[in-house]
């Protein structure tokens, strides 16, 4: 079963290049959603079923760390898996995003084969829950040696 | 004796008062020498040691004194600096992400077109909306450098000049806006500014009491009452929580509209170098107001 992803960022770029790569690695395009800000973002998660956030930090008016603190805080059922996205490394949005209750960070990749590597780890999150808790403390192991 | 003691004293620390360069220091001179007074019997003493000790007592309480004051004044500094330098992180990697964002995002999508091409996938239509997904962040990017070069320049050569009437150029200036909108310009007359950067805050204000309107009349008013210069408009408003925000750089509310987010931080940046201060007042949905308070 494969559950739907959401996909919040300001930039229409950015959001078709992980569409793209997310359709690549065998996902759906049904399965795909996008929102271009926080609120909108947060209005499609309230409306149920996404499975995976891929969140962009710098957004304007909502940022994305506002954002994942509102999704933990209003602890959705079952509270979907948020990986935070930003364009360069910075040991505060980490360090944000982790007490925010993130469950992966990852900066953007310069190329789609490197986004491949990142989404192809969590897309064996949701598509074998069987192993879900060892899978995504790799995971989230894997982003942070990122 | 000691009358005579005080007006050669009064002379020796005129001297150490410009050397020390604290001419504050009369007072507390006073206070010391008056101390000493209290607990030395001069009358004892020559003329030649009562001023020795009189400039010996000020002396040191000077060098004390100056070297405590440089050592909070060197505090002081550090502080300012390290603050500085903080503002100043912050805005680099502000900076460096608007500014990386749309370019790496352009190199992502005309290497998916040339995947696709490879692979025998690209056909006209996705070609044609990837190159526009492309064009517009490469344009996004130029208009941010565009924006970054204002901001830095609008802290060099800033040329106030006294009695600066700015009403011709303004008037013509906001000719220039499209032609779907109502923009009243009442004099604001006589001003100390730099012209061109007094212009750029104007420039700013109306431009964005037009972007963020909604409104089928777009409406926005200039013009001056007493001491304050304001720019009203009819627009969408801004809620009173991000007043602080908006005003800093790279700070947008609205990812529907085109902007780099730096719009009112020139703003800011050119009335804080004039001592002007800035005052918002908005209500969504109806418009704002952005007072210039000249005093």
């Amino acid at each position: 079963m494969m559950g739907k992803v959401l996909i919040v960022d300001d930039n229409e770029g950015e959001r078709f290049i992980i569409k793209r790569t997310l359709i690549k690695l065998g996902v759906e395009v049904e399965s795909i959603l996008e929102a271009k800000n926080g609120e909108e973002g947060y209005d499609i998660i309230d409306n149920g079923k996404i499975e995976v956030v891929l969140l962009d930090i710098n957004m304007p008016k909502l940022s994305g760390l506002e954002l994942l603190r509102m999704i933990r805080r209003d602890k959705f059922s079952p509270p979907p898996y948020i990986v935070m996205l930003t364009t360069s490394q910075n040991d505060d949005d980490l360090g944000s995003s982790i007490e925010g209750g993130a469950d992966g960070f990852s900066v953007k990749p310069n190329a789609p084969s490197k986004m491949k590597e990142i989404l192809s780890a969590i897309k064996i999150i949701f598509i074998d829950k069987q192993h879900l808790t060892e899978e995504l403390c790799s995971v989230f192991q894997y982003l942070k040696n990122i | 004796m000691l009358n005579i003691n005080f007006k050669i004293s009064g002379a020796i620390n005129s001297f150490s008062l410009f050397t020390v360069k604290y001419q504050s220091y009369i007072l507390p001179l006073l206070l010391v020498v008056k101390l000493t007074a209290l607990f030395i019997d001069f009358s004892c003493f020559s003329t030649r040691v009562s001023l020795i000790i009189f400039s010996t007592t000020y002396a040191a309480f000077a060098f004390i004194m100056s070297n405590k004051l440089n050592e909070k004044k060197s505090k002081e500094n550090m502080l300012t600096l390290k603050q500085s330098n903080r503002i100043l992180e912050t805005l680099m990697y502000s900076m460096a992400h608007d500014l990386k964002s749309p370019v790496r995002s352009a190199a992502g999508i005309l290497n998916i077109m040339n995947e696709d091409l490879k692979e025998g996938e690209l056909n006209q239509s996705s070609m044609c909306y990837m190159l526009g997904l492309a064009d517009n962040s490469l344009k996004i990017g130029m208009e941010t450098i565009d924006e970054v070069l204002d901001y830095a320049k609008y802290g060099q050569n800033l040329q106030i000049k006294n009695k600066v009437n700015v009403d011709k150029d303004l008037s013509n200036m906001l000719l220039n806006f499209e032609e779907n909108c109502f923009i009243r310009y009442n004099s604001i007359g006589i001003l100390s500014v730099d012209k061109n950067a007094f212009k750029r805050v104007i420039y700013n204000l109306v431009d964005n009491g037009l972007k963020y309107n909604s409104k089928n009349k777009k409406l926005v008013e200039v013009y001056r009452t007493g001491d304050t210069v304001i720019v009203e408009d009819n627009g969408n408003g801004i809620e009173e929580k991000y007043f602080e925000r908006i005003v800093k750089p790279f700070q947008r509310l609205d990812s529907d509209t085109e902007g780099t987010g730096l719009g009112l931080g020139i703003v800011s940046k050119i009335l804080e170098l004039h001592g002007f201060k800035l005052r918002i007042k908005s209500e969504l949905g109806k418009g704002s107001r952005f007072e210039i308070l000249l005093r």
